[in-house]
């Protein structure tokens, strides 16, 4: 294989990577706003159930988490057959595919990343929002501003402001705990870069992949460093 | 009287804050309220201005109630509340993310545009309403001097500047009765006087206030009548010469003698 085809093979996991780290970021931030909500409720049970929620899947390791979604329905006894895997064969035989596709466990990893993530941003989320003093609400309120438009208008850039670094720091490391996909083998990165070493024995395309990793993290990094220079025209 | 505060009670858990207040003012007057810490007063004003509920007692604002302890479920009382009263706080508590111009807009803006998505006003109509804000906002910030920092964040502005910013805040909404909470205790006493010198300039011009202070110089100076709170009760009121002239008040004695050690 030459350089340029084992760049293409790489590339096609990475999109792999990519994928699952945008469709998490979509789904997580919402589900752990919600999350962040429940658990500063002023409803007791809501508030206990989200917390032990979250102690549970911030206890638990991502690739446990993984496992135990992937075999969860089947354990339940919803059908005899693994749901994802069924899902694959039915994409296999949708797409009329001579390799047996992965969107199913796709699906099963994709579940278990939005809700480690929506847990540990639903603290971070929790952390800025309790960071905003009460005279801010106050002032709202004494201007007879509602309790939407004070969100909005008010507490909702300063808590963007106080989240920005946690979150920089979470999301890069989402970006590489893609590669836990590998554990229910979907060809991500990492994956492909084994099946070279183990197939043709050329094991550096295993630090190769390294620099896709890296190319992303920095876009990043610069991204996000842009968003908390943006934002850094006031104090919190 | 304009304002009136009947039988008002607050207590925090086991503590009664406020054990029954009464108190009436006319309009065009300024009440300050003093006493020490733990006495009631900043419960009292919050109280007023529905930043805590009352649980008993009634306020009045020109005849109308505003507020009912009984009837406390009746959100619109809230609401009603609000809009009657202007607030100044201790700790300024303008918004960080705004310029100083912007923090006066802000919530009179939001009502403009809140009525024009409701459809009551014309997209023209808001337009003209908002540059009347803008312009009102403007010739606030003349007032309180500072119309050069119009563009400002308030991280780049002093102590006395944002107290200055909030009070014109507060202003742009017309409040029928402006009320600060301890305004000055936030900023050095070099730079009081600039914030002083505003609530004096109100006064002059009638402005309905309530003042609560720690500057009794200060409140002697622009009040015409002052409260003075002690352990949740009203421990003597009266006009300030009335009020400094009370010998047999034993509390209030060695409350403003504390005042007087101070300055030597």
């Amino acid at each position: 294989m030459s350089f340029w085809q084992i760049t293409l093979e790489l590339l096609g996991g990475f999109g792999l990577t990519c994928l699952l780290f945008l469709l998490t970021l979509i789904l997580a931030i919402p589900l752990g706003l919600g999350i962040s909500f429940c658990t500063m409720s002023s409803f007791k049970p809501l508030k206990a159930v989200s917390k032990i929620f979250v102690w549970l899947i911030r206890g638990i390791p991502l690739m446990l988490l993984i496992f135990m979604i992937y075999y969860l329905p089947g354990l339940l006894g919803l059908g005899s057959l693994n749901i994802f895997n069924q899902l694959d064969r039915y994409f296999t035989s949708l797409a009329g595919s001579s390799e047996m596709l992965y969107h199913g466990r796709f699906i099963a990893v994709l579940i278990a990343f939005v809700i480690n993530y929506s847990c540990y941003f639903s603290e971070i989320f929790r952390g800025g929002i309790e960071s905003i003093s009460r005279g801010q609400y106050e002032a709202g309120q004494v201007l007879g501003m509602t309790k939407g438009q004070i969100f909005r208008k008010i507490v909702l850039k300063q808590v963007i402001k106080c989240i920005l670094p946690p979150m920089s720091n979470e999301i890069i490391t989402l970006v590489k705990d893609t590669a836990l996909a590998n554990a229910i083998a979907i060809p991500e990165i990492i994956q492909r870069a084994e099946l070279m070493a183990s197939g043709q024995a050329i094991i550096w395309p295993i630090f190769y992949t390294a620099v896709f990793y890296l190319l992303f993290v920095g876009g990043l990094t610069i991204l996000l460093g842009r968003a908390e220079k943006k934002l850094s025209y006031f104090k919190a | 009287m304009f304002l009136e505060v009947k039988n008002l009670t607050k207590s925090f858990g086991e503590t009664q804050v406020l054990q029954g207040i009464n108190f009436g003012l006319e309009k065009g007057q300024v009440l300050s309220i003093i006493g020490s810490s733990g006495s009631g007063k900043t419960t009292l004003l919050r109280c007023i201005n529905a930043l805590e509920t009352a649980d008993g007692g009634e306020i009045y604002v020109d005849g109308n109630k505003i507020f009912d302890a009984a009837e406390q479920k009746n959100k619109k009382s809230k609401t009603k509340n609000i809009l009657n009263f202007g607030f100044v706080f201790q700790s300024f508590n303008l918004f960080p993310q705004y310029t100083a111009l912007e923090n006066i807009t802000l919530a009179p803006s939001l009502k403009i545009r809140e009525a024009y998505k409701q459809k009551s006003i014309t997209k023209d109509e808001m337009k003209e309403k908002l540059a009347e804000i803008e312009n009102n906002a403007l010739s606030l910030l003349a007032k309180v001097g500072l119309s050069e920092k119009k563009n400002s964040y308030p991280c780049q502005l002093s102590g006395g500047q944002q107290q200055r910013v909030s009070i014109a805040r507060a202003l742009a909404l017309s409040p029928d009765v402006l009320c600060f909470d301890e305004p000055t205790s936030a900023l050095d006493p070099e730079i009081t006087g600039e914030v002083l010198k505003i609530i004096k300039s109100l006064a002059a011009e009638n402005m309905t206030m309530i003042i609560v202070t720690h500057e009794m110089a200060f409140a002697r100076d622009v009040s015409d009548k002052i409260i003075f709170m002690d352990g949740g009760v009203i421990s003597a009121e009266g006009s300030p010469a009335e009020l400094f002239a009370q010998r047999e008040n034993r509390r209030l004695q060695a409350f403003l003698s504390s005042f007087y050690d101070m300055a030597k």
